[in-house]
């Protein structure tokens, strides 16, 4: 069975393509900016990969603090009643506010720029 | 080079030094994400310039963001820093007319050395240099808060922390999206705010980047674009922040050196001893800057400025985000 490319196999390949043929080809300001389009290519395609849904999915305790399913939303609200003192030491959220936001840091760097140290 | 351009330059210096002045040579320096620096070498013939000059004209780029000092005023902290003997350019000009290059601008000697950050940390450097960044920054801590030429900085009433906090908090919302991780970073400054704390003049950008370092050691202190009133331990934290140690995490002064050989350079030329918590407190507060003022700088691409380089810069956000929330979590 055939099929064609998907769009992250595109993108997939347009990386590869830029870091292997076409960077080590150049010099100066040209290679700068070209490491700059590849390093675009590289985060974009590794957010294509990864999977948000399911990560977040896990995280019911969380999830369960808020009323709305929009994580636009509920980063929102969670941003808002920080500053207003909530889910601080002592309070019964406070550890599993601060493992979401500890995971989701960290799935964040990996996804731009996962040598990171 | 911009043969207009440089024609109206060179009847500029000429008329405030007098000679006769060539523009030799113009190019664009890299390096400045928010401002525009150029090289230019100058050739004059009579006059109080008299002689071959290797200068940096520093101008603003397409858009700013908030709390960047107008060029004039930059110009004075410069001059003040020079006079109070701190290692930076000489100054050589400021000029307000627009008409000569677009916008203002002024003139300082070009240094000798290397500022870039990913070049400097990959070099062996001496105990001394680390040192020498603490004297100099004590010197920048010495200038008279009271100082008339500083009469349009901002002074304040509360604390220098919490007035960092409120002035975040005040830049998150301007924002079109929600930051819950650097809004848990300005909780817990807001719970620790150190007990005591003094307003100094800082430089406020002081980190490797900013440092330009030859083979004699520091050559001068670049960018007073945000100088200003604050707390001595504001630069001390930003200098030792690991998002400014470019990878290099063991030498803990920007990717350079040691604390210890900072802080008792410090405290040769201030006789202070620096609270090394007080310092870890700053460092938290100088992820939070960093990630506000990279946010900002990626919304210039939406003013004007189509930098594919302002634009990654947001997306260092995440690491700052996780290094607030792991700090938090040691402390």
């Amino acid at each position: 069975m055939t099929r064609k490319p998907s769009d992250a196999e595109l993108l997939d390949l347009a990386h590869e393509t830029m870091q292997k043929k076409i960077i080590p080809q150049l010099e100066g300001d040209i290679r700068y900016h070209s490491l700059m389009v590849a390093k675009v290519l590289g985060i974009i395609k590794r957010k294509i990969g990864s999977q948000e849904e399911n990560i977040l999915g896990k995280n019911d305790d969380f999830f369960n603090l808020f009323k709305s399913n929009e994580l636009e939303v509920i980063e929102s609200q969670l941003a808002s009643e920080i500053r207003n003192g909530m889910h601080g030491p002592g309070s019964s959220s406070f550890d599993v506010v601060e493992s979401y936001l500890l995971n989701k840091a960290e799935r964040k760097v990996t996804e731009s720029n996962p040598n990171y140290k | 080079m911009d043969k207009n351009l440089c024609e109206r330059l060179e009847g500029y210096i000429k008329k405030r030094f007098g000679g006769v002045i060539k523009i030799l040579e113009m190019s664009p320096l890299s390096g400045g994400a928010i401002q525009e620096n150029w090289a230019i070498d100058i050739c004059c013939k009579g006059g109080d310039l008299s002689g071959n000059h290797k200068f940096v004209l520093r101008k603003d780029a397409l858009s700013k963001i908030p709390l960047s000092h107008r060029k004039a005023d930059e110009y004075k902290i410069l001059k003040i820093a020079y006079a109070s003997n701190v290692k930076v350019p000489k100054p050589v000009l400021f000029c307000d007319k627009i008409e000569i290059i677009g916008s203002p601008f002024f003139l300082m000697e070009r240094l000798d050395g290397i500022a870039a950050g990913h070049i400097l940390v990959k070099r062996a450097i001496d105990d001394s240099l680390i040192a020498e960044l603490g004297q100099n920054l004590a010197r920048i801590h010495a200038i008279s808060t009271g100082h008339p030429a500083l009469k349009f900085l901002q002074k304040c009433d509360q604390p220098p922390s919490l007035k960092a906090i409120s002035i975040y908090r005040d830049q998150l919302d301007n924002l079109s999206e929600a930051y819950p991780a650097i809004e848990w970073g300005l909780s817990w400054l807001e719970r620790n705010i150190p007990k005591k704390e003094n307003y100094v003049f800082c430089h406020r950008d002081y980190r490797t980047g900013n440092l330009m370092i030859n083979d004699l050691g520091l050559s001068g202190i670049l960018d007073w674009e945000f100088a200003g009133f604050s707390a001595r331990e504001e630069d001390l934290g930003w200098l030792c922040a690991k998002c400014w140690r470019f990878g290099v995490n063991n030498r803990e002064v920007g990717g350079l050196g040691m604390r210890e050989s900072l802080y008792a350079g410090y405290k040769s030329e201030s006789g202070i001893n620096i609270d090394c918590d007080h310092i870890i407190y700053w460092e938290i507060m100088a992820h939070v800057r960093w990630a506000i003022i990279a946010l900002y700088q990626a919304q210039r691409v939406f003013d004007g400025d189509r930098s594919l380089e302002l634009a990654l810069t947001a997306n260092i956000v995440p690491e700052l985000e996780f290094e607030i929330l792991k700090m938090i979590k040691k402390c």
